[in-house]
């Protein structure tokens, strides 16, 4: 089948490039990379905290795709499959590096230790009007991995505690607990954060 | 209802909403009215992160040298399009190299034709190897046994952009010694070097993964 003129490419639906995929077309291929880009490097960049891995990661993702396309039915949506198939390659990265995800000791009854700090920022209750992206994103960063993990699936990506604990082989209620204490811990980040600002006026 | 109760009770209030009594407690106490503000807060700017960061250039050009290397789609660039250019210089090819675009000497080497004729060269399709390149080193058989047990037309792919690239360095490295002081020369030298590199780069994720 001949290809497909650039002029035309750009015109192309999610569907139909999907179809020229499975048969091979370069620049179908291109269409579906420009329409989900964004989406698989972002969660790669923030799961990993890396740019360089998050582009190797990026590009194992669309490999594994274009590897598989022709396998795919349409029982779910297109963006669905290729994100989960991306989560799966971070995860497989992850875990060959042999950072620890999920601990299978927490249950859902907060420690102690895991107790909302009231020290820091005291007097100011609600962090409304700190957060932006930059100080967000710095925040995630410095968060211990397993938390970052569960955070960006569930509070960046959408994904539901049950479809975390399937793809990073825990309990649901490991899922609930550690993303309850990331969000602690991001907000304590948060706080000495503005708390710094604040002291060095 | 106390605080430490209040903290327990914390996740599902956020996931599922507040009880009667939780929202009572929230009424009448600052701090976890606070801390219940503040998480709910940072879950929904998180949200807005999503597909918020653009992949630069050279990830898709890796992507579709990579996906042309195994097959998966045809190689679709004519030998008249202008080459791409890598954006960085490289180290001396060595297996130790950095992990940069990896993929940009596949799309050079294939549509390599351009640059070998500003070397005086004959324009060669993609899928033919030089008509009398030189002989591979240890390194390149090194590299050809680190992808020996790919799919045989990998393999063969790899065996022809070496001996290409080989070529290519060659008259490159004889336009140097010839024209020492011309620049294009040297930088289509510099270019050659670096685009073996990268397929020593390629080679190494490869057989890495």
């Amino acid at each position: 089948m001949p290809q497909v003129k650039k002029t035309e490419v750009a015109q192309l639906s999610e569907a139909e490039a999907i179809e020229r995929a499975k048969r091979g077309d370069p620049d179908a291929f291109e269409v579906l990379y420009a329409l989900h880009k964004r989406r698989v490097y972002s969660l790669c960049l923030r799961m990993t905290s890396n740019v360089a891995e998050a582009e190797d990661l990026t590009q194992e993702a669309f490999l594994q795709l274009y590897r598989k396309i022709a396998t795919f039915r349409g029982e779910s949506a297109f963006s669905t499959w290729l994100h989960r198939m991306a989560v799966n390659v971070v995860l497989m990265k992850l875990r060959k590096k042999g950072l620890p995800e999920v601990s299978l000791e927490e249950t859902l009854e907060p420690q102690q230790e895991d107790a909302p700090r009231k020290d820091i920022g005291a007097r100011d209750l609600v962090l409304a009007g700190s957060i932006d992206r930059v100080n967000l994103e710095r925040a995630i960063e410095s968060l211990p991995h397993g938390y970052r993990v569960i955070f960006v699936l569930h509070d960046v990506e959408g994904y539901e505690h049950n479809e975390i604990a399937e793809m990073m082989g825990c309990s649901i209620g490991n899922s609930k607990s550690q993303l309850h204490k990331a969000r602690l811990k991001l907000r304590e980040l948060l706080r000495m954060s503005r708390a710094e600002k604040a002291s060095s006026r | 209802m106390k605080c430490a109760e209040f903290h327990k009770a914390l996740p599902e209030v956020l996931e599922n909403g507040a009880t009667a009594a939780e929202a009572e407690h929230l009424r009448s106490c600052r701090e976890c009215s606070g801390l219940t503000q503040d998480l709910t807060l940072i879950a929904e700017q998180a949200r807005r992160l999503a597909a918020s960061d653009e992949p630069p250039p050279q990830v898709w050009q890796r992507i579709r040298a990579a996906a042309e290397m195994e097959g998966l789609i045809e190689s679709a660039r004519p030998a008249a399009d202008p080459p791409l250019v890598p954006a960085w210089v490289p180290p001396a090819p060595t297996w130790a190299s950095s992990t940069l675009a990896a993929a940009f000497v596949l799309v050079l080497v294939f549509s390599g034709a351009l640059l070998y004729r500003n070397l005086g060269g004959h324009a060669t399709p993609a899928n033919a190897v030089v008509a009398d390149s030189p002989a591979m080193d240890a390194n390149d058989q090194k590299v050809l046994a680190s992808v020996a047990d790919r799919e045989p037309e990998v393999r063969a792919r790899y065996e022809r952009n070496l001996r290409n690239v080989n070529a290519y360095i060659r008259d490159a490295k004889h336009n140097v010694e010839t024209n020492p002081d011309d620049e294009d020369a040297r930088d289509s030298l510099r270019q050659a070097y670096e685009q073996k590199a990268m397929l020593y780069e390629m080679a190494m994720s490869h057989a890495m993964q």
